[in-house]
C-alpha cells in the first residue's frame, strides 16, 4: 500500500531535514511531509544571482508588501531578494493573544533552514542544570554528556566554522577553521582581554562552510545567504541532509501537505498515522507509518498535537497534564550598545563575511559572576565595519562633488553590539488554539500568549550598561547604548511548548523526546526545550533530533514501539 | 541589509508619541495623493538628482536613471505622508526656481541649482529640528530628506553606481579581514 511507510517526518525545516537524513540512512522507509511548496537546492534560488541594481526597489520593502505582511516584513534582512522564503501574512493568519507575538514562518521545503542564521554554539551543563538548581520550571531530563556525541555528531556532518576557545559554558566543538576578525574587531578582542580577562571575543560559530565539506560549499562570501547559496556555502536541508535522504531511495517527500492531526490507536497506544490536507486540492489523506516524527517548528507541532484529538485525548494527543503549549520561550535581543573609532583609517577588509563576532556569557557563570538582579544570561553577536553609504547617507550633510566623494569612500570605523538573552519558562505564556477562527483548510488558528517579564528586564539593563562599559574601555567615542523592545518571536528563537522532563505529569516528552504515554511519537524541533539558555538553538534541535533518531530506529528493532 | 542600520531605522518606528495635528494640517498629509504628478516632474527629478550626486571620474546620478528610480519609489514604498510632503516639496521647488530666477531648474546654472536645493535642504532641517525623530515619523519625512535617500540608494545600487563609483565584488571567494587602504580606494558597494 502506497499510503504506508515505515516513518513519517512532519515537517522538513532544520530537524525535519535531520529525521529524515538519519531515518532514511538506517534503512528505514520515510514520508516527509511539508506543508508549503518544493524549494528545490539551487534551481528554486532565483534570486541567488540578481545584483542590487537586477532588483526593482533597490532591496526596499514596498509599502504594498509591508501592508500585506505586517510581521514577516519586520524581519532583520526581509528584502526584495528572500521574501519568497517567509509567508504572506494575509494566507497565512494567527492570533495574536495576551502579548504581541511574531511568528515568522518559512512554508517551504527546507523552511526556515534557508534563511536562518547559521549561528552554532553548544549547550553546557550550566544550561540543563540551571532549571534544578534554582527550581525553576522542571529539569532537563538530559545532561551535557547524552548530548556532547550528538554535538560532535552533526558538526561533523553540518561543517561548522569557529574557534575553540576552551570555555566551559560555551564547549568548544569540532570546527572548520575560523574566518577572520576585521582590524577593528581584532583590536576590540585584544582589549576585552585587558580589561576584562573572563571575558572573551571570539569569532562566530558559524554554519557557513570555511572550506569545501562533504560535496558543499565552501562559502563564497557573498553574504547573500537568505536568497539560497547557489554554492552550497551553508547548511539547509536543502543543501544537505534531504539529498543525503534522497540518495538512499528510501525518502518520498511530500509538499503541500498540511498535517491536520497525527492518528492514534487507543488499544496499542501507538500513534498510527497521519491524516493531511492536500494545500492545493483541499483532499483529506491518511497516511501511516510505525514511527512519526513531528518536526513542524515551536508553534507548528504544538498546534498539529492539540488539533490531534480524541475520546483518550480530548484536549490533543498526549495532552494528559494540560501544559502542552505551556512555557513558550524566545530570546530576547536588541539591547546593547554601540560607538565610533577614531583612528585605522588607512585599515579596511575585502569580501562580506556571513558571520558576526561573539562575546559568550559571562554572568552567572561561577560565584565571582553571580548576579542578585537576574538568573541566567547573555552574549553578544556585534560587528565592526566602515561605515558605507548605506550608514552615511542619512549622517552626511550636504550634496554635490564632495558629498559623492565621502559617500563612495569608506565611512569612519564603528562597532555594534547587541546582546541575546535567556528567557525563563513562563506558564502564561502559550501557544492554543482559536475556540472560532479557522484558516482556509478549516483547521484552527493558533492563539499565542506572550510577553517578557521582569528577569528578563533586569538583565537587558545589565546586558546594555555592560555592552557600553566594554565599548568605553576599548577606546570607543561616542558609545550609546540601546534597548529596542522587540515583541515575543522578533528573534525567531521560539521554543517550548512541548518541554522535555522525567515526569509525565509536569512535562510532554521524556529524555528521548517520545511523547510521554505514545512511545511512537517523537518531537525534536523547539518546541521540546525544556529552558531556552542564550544560544543560538539550531544546533541543538538538530543533536537532539540525531539522537532521538538513533534510539527510536533501535528500539524499533528490539520490538518496542509496535 | 546591515543590522546596524536595520537597528537603527528600528529606532524611528519605535515609540508610540502621537501628535494632535490640525484640520487642515491633517488632511494635507493623509489625503490621496496624486502620483501620476510624479511623471510631470520626471525631468526635474532626474536634474536634483544629479545636483545631489554629479558626475565626476564616475557617472553622476541622472546617468544612472536616478530620476525614475525616485519616482518608482516615491510610489511604492513611501507612506502616503511623505508622499504629500514630496509631491508637495516638487511643486514648491519649481515656484521658487522661477519666482527667484524666472526660470525652470533645469535652465539654471549649477551654482543656482546649489542654492535652491540648499535652501530646501535647510527648510528640512528646522522641520527636524522642530520635530525630532519620532514626531517627523508622524508628519512624514520631508522633501528634502526622502529625495536624497532614494537618490543615494538609487545611485548606490544602480550598475553605474555600484561599479564605477563604488567597489562591487559579485562573488568575493574569500574575506580577509585585514587590507592596507590605498590612497583614492572606493568604498564597498554592498555589505
Amino acid at each position: 500500500m502506497g499510503q504506508t511507510y515505515d516513518a513519517i517526518v512532519i515537517g522538513s525545516g532544520i530537524s525535519g531535514g535531520w529525521a529524515a537524513k538519519e531515518l532514511c540512512e538506517k534503512g528505514l522507509s520515510t514520508l516527509v511531509l511539508e506543508r508549503g511548496r518544493n524549494v528545490e537546492h539551487v534551481k528554486d534560488y532565483t534570486t541567488a544571482f540578481m545584483n542590487p541594481w537586477d532588483f526593482e526597489h533597490g532591496l526596499r520593502v514596498t509599502e504594498k508588501d509591508k501592508a500585506e505582511n505586517p510581521i514577516q516584513s519586520q524581519v532583520f534582512g526581509y528584502n526584495e531578494g528572500n521574501k519568497q522564503f517567509f509567508v504572506n501574512d494575509k494566507e497565512h493568519p494567527y492570533v495574536q493573544g495576551h502579548g504581541a507575538f511574531n511568528w515568522v514562518r518559512g512554508y517551504q521545503v527546507g523552511g526556515r533552514s534557508l534563511t536562518w542564521g547559521r549561528l552554532c554554539y553548544r549547550w553546557s551543563d550550566l544550561d540543563f542544570e540551571a532549571n534544578a538548581k534554582e527550581g525553576i520550571g522542571v529539569d532537563w531530563p538530559i545532561r551535557y554528556k547524552d548530548i556532547a556525541p550528538w554535538y560532535d555528531y552533526v558538526e561533523k556532518f553540518v561543517g561548522i566554522s569557529g574557534q575553540p576557545e576552551g570555555l566551559p559554558q560555551l564547549p568548544d566543538g569540532v570546527f572548520l577553521p575560523p574566518m577572520e576578525m576585521n582590524f577593528l574587531e581584532k583590536h576590540f578582542k585584544e582589549q576585552i582581554k585587558k580589561h576584562f580577562p573572563e571575558r572573551c571575543v571570539t569569532i562566530g560559530r558559524s554554519a557557513n562552510l570555511s572550506r569545501g565539506w562533504n560535496g558543499r560549499g565552501p562559502c563564497q562570501f557573498r553574504n547573500l545567504c537568505s536568497r539560497g547559496c547557489p554554492f552550497g556555502g551553508y547548511f539547509s536541508s536543502n543543501s544537505a541532509t534531504l539529498p543525503v535522504a534522497l540518495a538512499t531511495g528510501n525518502l518520498t517527500l511530500r509538499p503541500f501537505s498540511i498535517v491536520a492531526e497525527v492518528l492514534y490507536d487507543k488499544d496499542k497506544k501507538r500513534a498510527t498515522g497521519v491524516r493531511i490536507i492536500d494545500a492545493m486540492t483541499h483532499e483529506s489523506i491518511e497516511f501511516y507509518a510505525k514511527v512519526i516524527f513531528l518536526n513542524a517548528s515551536t508553534i507548528g507541532s504544538t498546534s498539529i498535537l492539540l488539533q490531534s484529538k480524541s475520546a483518550e485525548f480530548p484536549d490533543g494527543l498526549g495532552n494528559t497534564n494540560g501544559l502542552m503549549g505551556r512555557f513558550l520561550m524566545d530570546h530576547h535581543e536588541r539591547v546593547g550598545a554601540e560607538g565610533v573609532y577614531h583612528g585605522f583609517m588607512d585599515e579596511y577588509y575585502s569580501g562580506r563575511r556571513p558571520n558576526t563576532v561573539y562575546i559568550p556569557r559571562f554572568r552567572n557563570i561561577d560565584a565571582a559572576t553571580a548576579r542578585t538582579d537576574y538568573s541566567r544570561g547573555f552574549g553578544y553577536t556585534g560587528s565592526a565595519m566602515r561605515e558605507s553609504w548605506n550608514e552615511q547617507s542619512a549622517v552626511l550633510p550636504g550634496f554635490g562633488p564632495g558629498f559623492k566623494n565621502q559617500l563612495t569612500s569608506p565611512g569612519p570605523w564603528t562597532i555594534q553590539i547587541n546582546a541575546w538573552g535567556e528567557t525563563l519558562p513562563y506558564a502564561e505564556n502559550k501557544v492554543s488554539l482559536s475556540a472560532d477562527k479557522k484558516d482556509r483548510w478549516g483547521l484552527p488558528l493558533a492563539e499565542i500568549d506572550f510577553s517578557f517579564q521582569s528577569n528578563e528586564q533586569h538583565m537587558r539593563k545589565d546586558a546594555k550598561h555592560c555592552a557600553a562599559e566594554m565599548l568605553s574601555a576599548a577606546g570607543f567615542a561616542d558609545v550609546s547604548e540601546f534597548d529596542y523592545q522587540a515583541p515575543g518571536g522578533a528573534s525567531i528563537h521560539e521554543m517550548g511548548g512541548m518541554r522535555m522532563g522525567r515526569d509525565p505529569k509536569t512535562s510532554l516528552l521524556n529524555g528521548n523526546n517520545q511523547l510521554h504515554g505514545v512511545k511512537n511519537l517523537f518531537v525534536t524541533d523547539g518546541s521540546c526545550m525544556t529552558s531556552s539558555a542564550c544560544q543560538n538553538p539550531s544546533l541543538t534541535y538538530m543533536a537532539l533530533t540525531a539522537r532521538a533518531c538513533d534510539y527510536a530506529v533501535s528500539e524499533l528493532k528490539k520490538g518496542n514501539l509496535g | 541589509m546591515h543590522r546596524r542600520t536595520a537597528v537603527k531605522r528600528l529606532s524611528l518606528l519605535a515609540g508610540g508619541v502621537l501628535l494632535s495635528l490640525g484640520g487642515i494640517k491633517y488632511y494635507q498629509l493623509h489625503k490621496v495623493p496624486d502620483l501620476s504628478l510624479l511623471d510631470k516632474y520626471r525631468a526635474l527629478l532626474g536634474d536634483l538628482s544629479d545636483t545631489i550626486i554629479p558626475a565626476s571620474d564616475s557617472p553622476g546620478a541622472k546617468e544612472a536613471g536616478v530620476g525614475d528610480f525616485v519616482i518608482k519609489m516615491v510610489r511604492d514604498c513611501t507612506d502616503r505622508k511623505s508622499q504629500n510632503n514630496f509631491i508637495g516639496g516638487l511643486k514648491d521647488l519649481a515656484g521658487y526656481a522661477q519666482n527667484k530666477y524666472g526660470k525652470s531648474y533645469g535652465q539654471c546654472t549649477v551654482e543656482e541649482r546649489t542654492e535652491i536645493l540648499s535652501h530646501f535642504e535647510k527648510k528640512a532641517k528646522s522641520f527636524s529640528r522642530l520635530l525630532g525623530k519620532v514626531e517627523s515619523k508622524v508628519e512624514g519625512d520631508p522633501f528634502f530628506v526622502t529625495l536624497k535617500n532614494y537618490v543615494v540608494l538609487g545611485y548606490c545600487t544602480s550598475k553605474p553606481g555600484a561599479t564605477q563609483a563604488l567597489r562591487y565584488d559579485f562573488i568575493p571567494g574569500k574575506y580577509i579581514g585585514v587590507v592596507a587602504l590605498t590612497p583614492g580606494q572606493r568604498a564597498w558597494a554592498t555589505e
